[in-house]
Formats: structure tokens, sequence, C-alpha cells
């Protein structure tokens, strides 16, 4: 209660509104909500109510913009910020500093670059990348040309994604159940993380290389105690060489990125540490002319090198069906129809090699400019027997309605 | 005051003459060399009405700047929430095509589109991002016939050469103002009626006849989108750095 009141009271005094308006003379301010509230009916026959109010309150100045978003989830009862950040401009640069979430890669509907933040699963697979995305303190500084931009990239430390140790998407294999986890501290000087993009437009050809000097931000692992089973987490530092591409060719765009991961562990002889890998990825989309509606077809794979069977080395924990590279696809569609009023959106990726699969539904439609019902349903499980986190999530399939709000 | 009298009616006359004479091609580019300015800005506000009568409205904000006879144009989302602070940046280049970007918050990317979407739904309204450019064709853009001449307006068709949305229109143009009064917008085909323009009031801005409301209503659905101007400047000093990819990410000069 206190929180919402604390929501409530910061929204009035940041009244009244505005961003940007050309005719407007004055700095501005803003202020937004969104109410989500649904309920999700489980395969397992559980139910989960929830409702999320967002709050984000940006204040405008001609060489500054401050920007507070934070998120009230009602289930878990916790109040987390999605944005705290102030970005300044001056002439063709600009210095945006905080926590925040900022993307990179040039698909649509996934990513292998896309590593400036961890992911947060407590939720299972959504259909909004951004929203599984983990926000990050880091220090962004873009400089602008005509055609081209400089990115670089400074965390002092860094925020591993966050894997759910318990509940419905709880990722602790059943080995590990008891075990006592201690976390290694990333907020340190030590754990600073840097990295930089270039991007330029060639006619119909958008094309950047970056480099990013970071840790996966899935763990991996140390045993200091067998019994009982004692566990520290470690966080494996690489530097990715990676390109990204997309070429516009009419209503078809083709999208490719790629990266060479290269280890802390070089050797692939720590099984505590992750190995070095490639990642690589094509997406070719279409967008409707004339209704906008949008379909994707996306293949995205990896080689992890030195790879080994050993049970106890991460990589090999962290690979489908205990292979060293992965094929996945991914196939999009997002229909609008009714003036946009109506929408269907659909996902389905496939898991080649643990014969894994998740398909998520959904249907909204629009009652009034800020409102919206809309109805989900997620569905995950493999073809065959072998384990995978799809078939390990598959009594989380559910189907959720609610409403949204703006306001 | 006899000469004076004599030399206003041959004056008058000489100036019917000079209108009577004009082709269609020359009225369709006297149409958009009224409407064309140096630089705009425009407060919009677009609403869209169902057949039921049921409305939604959005309010957009557009700078647009033509420089060596290429136009750039970028729109600004302000309402609803859900879709503030989305850009859309728009370029034209000497090829006579448009580099087209936008800039979508809730995804923090921006997303170039293929300029064959320009005859794609303007934010769910009955505009088509071509549409929001341009409602006429120029003089050397179409085929232009004078179909009917009446004592205020002139009904003049108008068959493209390159058909990319629409395989002809067919306007009424006011012949005081050159507005357009109504567009009818034809299939590829040139014969089904798609969509029509109605000028609903027409206003006077820095001496500039503009058409201040308008509504565009698509035939099949009976959906309606009127776009009406609040706020207009013409011919006003704007900077380029609006038009820059920096603007449409941050939003910032």
């Amino acid at each position: 209660m206190k929180r919402i009141a604390m929501l409530l009271l910061l929204g009035f005094i940041l009244l009244p509104l505005y961003s940007f308006d050309f005719f407007a003379e004055q700095a501005s301010r803003t202020i937004s909500f969104n109410l989500e509230s649904g309920v999700t009916l489980y395969r397992d026959k559980q139910f989960q109510q929830q409702a999320d109010l967002s709050f984000a309150g940006e204040y405008n100045e001609e060489r500054y913009r401050a920007l507070a978003a934070l998120t009230y989830d009602s289930a878990q009862n916790s109040l987390k910020a999605t944005e705290l950040s102030i970005s300044l401009f001056f002439g063709e640069q600009t210095l945006k500093a905080g926590l925040f979430t900022h993307p990179w890669g040039s698909a649509t509907t996934s990513h292998v670059v896309d590593v400036l933040q961890g992911r947060d699963l407590r939720r299972g697979l959504v259909d909004d990348l951004e929203r599984m995305k983990r926000p990050t303190y880091m220090a962004l500084f873009t400089s602008y040309g005509e055609s081209s931009s400089l990115e670089l990239v400074l965390k002092p430390g860094f925020t591993p994604s966050y894997l759910p140790t318990e509940g419905r998407y709880n990722l602790i294999p059943a080995g590990f159940a008891s075990a006592t986890f201690t976390e290694m501290d990333t907020h340190t000087l030590s754990s600073f993380e840097v990295g930089s993009r270039y991007r330029i437009c060639l006619g119909s050809l958008d094309t950047g290389v970056l480099y990013y000097n970071g840790h996966y931000h899935e763990p991996g692992f140390t045993v200091t105690s067998l019994a009982p089973l004692s566990v520290d987490l470690t966080y494996t530092r690489y530097q990715l060489f990676g390109l990204e591409t997309s070429l516009l060719m009419d209503s078809f765009t083709l999208a490719l990125e790629g990266g060479f991961f290269l280890s802390e562990d070089s050797k692939g002889d720590d099984s505590g540490l992750y190995n070095s890998k490639i990642a690589y990825l094509a997406e070719l989309s279409y967008t409707n002319p004339t209704n906008s509606a949008f379909v994707s077809v996306a293949y995205q794979g990896r080689y992890v090198f030195d790879f080994s069977t050993s049970a106890s080395d991460v990589d090999y924990l962290a690979s489908y069906d205990g292979k060293a590279y992965e094929n996945t696809f991914i196939f999009v569609v997002e229909y609008p129809i009714m003036q946009e009023k109506l929408k269907a959106r659909g996902a389905l990726t496939y898991q080649a090699e643990s014969e894994g699969y998740a398909l998520l539904l959904g249907l909204s439609y629009a009652l009034h400019d800020n409102l919206q019902v809309f109805g989900k349903a997620t569905i995950y499980g493999a073809l065959g027997d072998k384990s995978s986190l799809y078939k390990s999530w598959d009594t989380n399939d559910g189907v959720t309605i609610g409403m949204q709000a703006w306001f | 005051m006899k000469r004076l009298l004599t030399i206003l009616i041959v004056l008058s006359l000489a100036s019917g003459l000079v209108w009577a004479e004009m082709s269609a091609g020359q009225i369709m580019s006297k149409v958009m060399e009224v409407q064309s300015s140096s630089s705009s800005a425009l407060d919009l506000k677009l609403s869209l009405i169902e057949p039921s009568g049921q409305t939604r409205e959005r309010r957009i904000q557009t700078l647009s700047q033509t420089k060596n006879g290429l136009t750039s144009t970028l729109t600004v989302f302000l309402s609803p929430e859900n879709v503030r602070n989305t850009r859309f940046l728009s370029l034209e280049k000497e090829d006579g095509k448009n580099e087209m970007w936008i800039y979508l918050p809730a995804l923090k990317r921006s997303k170039r589109i293929s300029s064959s979407e320009e005859g794609g739904s303007f934010m769910g309204s009955d505009f088509s991002y071509a549409d929001m450019a341009s409602t006429t064709y120029d003089e050397n853009q179409a085929q232009h016939v004078l179909l009917e001449e009446e004592t205020t307006r002139y009904v003049i068709q108008s068959i493209p050469y390159e058909k990319k949305t629409y395989g002809k229109t067919v306007s009424i143009i006011d012949k005081e103002t050159f507005l357009p009064l109504q567009v009818e917008f034809f299939d590829l085909d040139g014969a089904t009626l798609v969509k029509t323009l109605v000028t609903e009031q027409t206003d006077v801005a820095n001496g500039k006849p503009i058409a201040k409301v308008l509504t565009m209503r698509t035939v099949s659905s009976g959906h309606a989108t009127r776009l009406e101007m609040l706020q207009t400047r013409f011919d006003i000093p704007l900077n380029s750095a609006y038009f820059t990819q920096k603007f449409l990410e941050t939003g910032r000069l």
C-alpha cells in the first residue's frame, strides 16, 4: 500500500504532461501509467492472478532528459525499477547513464549479439523480448555521424540473468535441489564490462561491427563441498567480436547477426567456466505493405569449442541433448485487422537437438485508445523424450486473459 | 475613371483567359505549388471513426523541410499513450525514392521501412503513408485530363505514370484557392473506387490557403479518418538535425 501511495504521490508531483512538442516553448514533464491485470490458468489446474502497475516519469529540458520507470508486481509484492536514467545531449553526442536496457542486434525476433543485459525468466518465455531483459547499470556514449553512429559502453559491474531457483519456472537441476549456492559479487570494479558498436547505413544495407568484453549472463559453478552440497556460482568473462546487418529488399528484410565469443577459458579445460563459442542468426521477415502484417522466419545456431561431454562441465549442462552445437528455428507472425484494433500474434520456437518447442499465441483487442483486452496461450513441450528447458516447463502450459490500460 | 475601369475590365478578362487556358497538368501543378512550402510544422489530430460512429483519436506533429527539391519529413506521435514518442522519418532521395525509418520506443529500436509500404495504413488510419505526403499528383507524375470545368471548380482525372497505390484519382479543385475539395482514389484497375477524401474546412495560415479539416473514407469498410490541423507554421527556419538518425533515436537535436 505504501508503495502504491508513493507511486501516486510521484505521479501528482510530476504532473502536468508532455515530452516532444514542437509548438511548446518550455521544458516538459511526462507521466504515464500502465496497468496490466490478468489471470492465468495452467495445465495443472492451478491458476495465478497477476496485476502489474508500471509508472514512468520523464522530465525533458533542452540538454538533458531524466527518466524513471518502475513496476509494482502485486503477485510478488515487489517494486522494481525498469529504468532510472539521465541522458545528456551535446551536439552530435549523447551520454546516457543509469539503470536501463539497450538493444544490440539487427534482427527482430531473436538475437545473438544483444549482450548488454541478462534475461529475466521468472515468467518463462513471453512474447516481448524487451520484457524478458533485466536492466543493468551502465554508461552509454553515442556519437552520431551523417549516416553512422559509434557507441561506447561502460559498466562498472554487471547484472547477471535472473534465473528462478524456485516456483513454476525453477531452473535448478534436480541434482542441485538441496545445494547451497554462493553468489559471486558482480558489482565490483573487477567485474567491469566495456564495449563498442559502430553502425553505418549504406543504401539499403544497415550494418554494424561490435566488440564487447563482458561476462556470460548465466552462471558457471565450482563445487566447494559435496556433503552437504555447496556450490560457488561464477561468471565467465569473454570477448565478443560481432557483426550485425540488415538488408531491406522491398517488403522483405534479411537480418544477419553473428559473433565469436572468446572465453577466458580459451582452452576449455575448466569445467566450471564456459568455453569459447560462435553464435549466428539469420532472419528473413516480410511486412505486408497494405495491412502491415508481419511474418518472420529465423534460424539461430551456435557451436561450442573444445566441448566436453563430462556431466559436470557447465557447457555440457547448458547444452541441448549433450551436443556442442545448437540449431533453433523461430517462426513469428503478427496480423493486425480492423484498423489495427484487433491483433493476432503467434511465435513458435523449435530447438532441433532437444526436439523441444515453445508456442506463444496472443490476441488483443483495443476497446478504446488506451484500453485493450487480451488473451494469450503458452505451450511448452518436446516431440521426444529428451530433456530440455521446454520439456521441464511442460506443466507450465497456460492460458491467460486480461486487460491493459495506459493513462 | 473611364480609363481605370477599362483597364480593370481588360485585366479581369485577361486573367480569366489565363485560367481558362490552363491545362489540367498546369492546374495540378498549381495545386501542388499552393500546398508546398520550403518547410512546415503541423500539429494534427487524427480521428479514426468506425462505421458505428465510435471514435479513437491520435495526436501527431509533422515537421517537413524541402532542400534542393528533396523533401524530408519527420512525424512524432504524441498520443495515445501506448504509441507516444513513436517517430517516423522519411528522406526523399535523388532517384525519387524515399528512405523511411520508424523508431519504436517499446523496442528501443529504429527500423527501416520499405518504400512499398507507402501504400500501407498510416497508424491504423484510412490515410496511407503516401497520402500523408500528398493526395494529388504533380504535372509530371501523372497524365491529367480536365473532365469538367464549372464556375468555381475543376474536375480533373489523374492517371499516375507509376502505379504504386492507386490506378487513378479524380480531384475536384477549387478555382480560387487551388485546394483539392474532394479526391476519389481508384484501385490499380482504375475502375474500383477505394477511398474518398473530402475537405470539410479550409483556412488561411500565414497568407496560405490550407485544408484545415479533411476526412478520408474507405468505401469497402465504411471506416473514416478525420484529420484536423490544430496548429500550422509554414516557411519557418527548421533545424536540419530534426531529419537525422540521431533525432529519430533520441528525440533530441
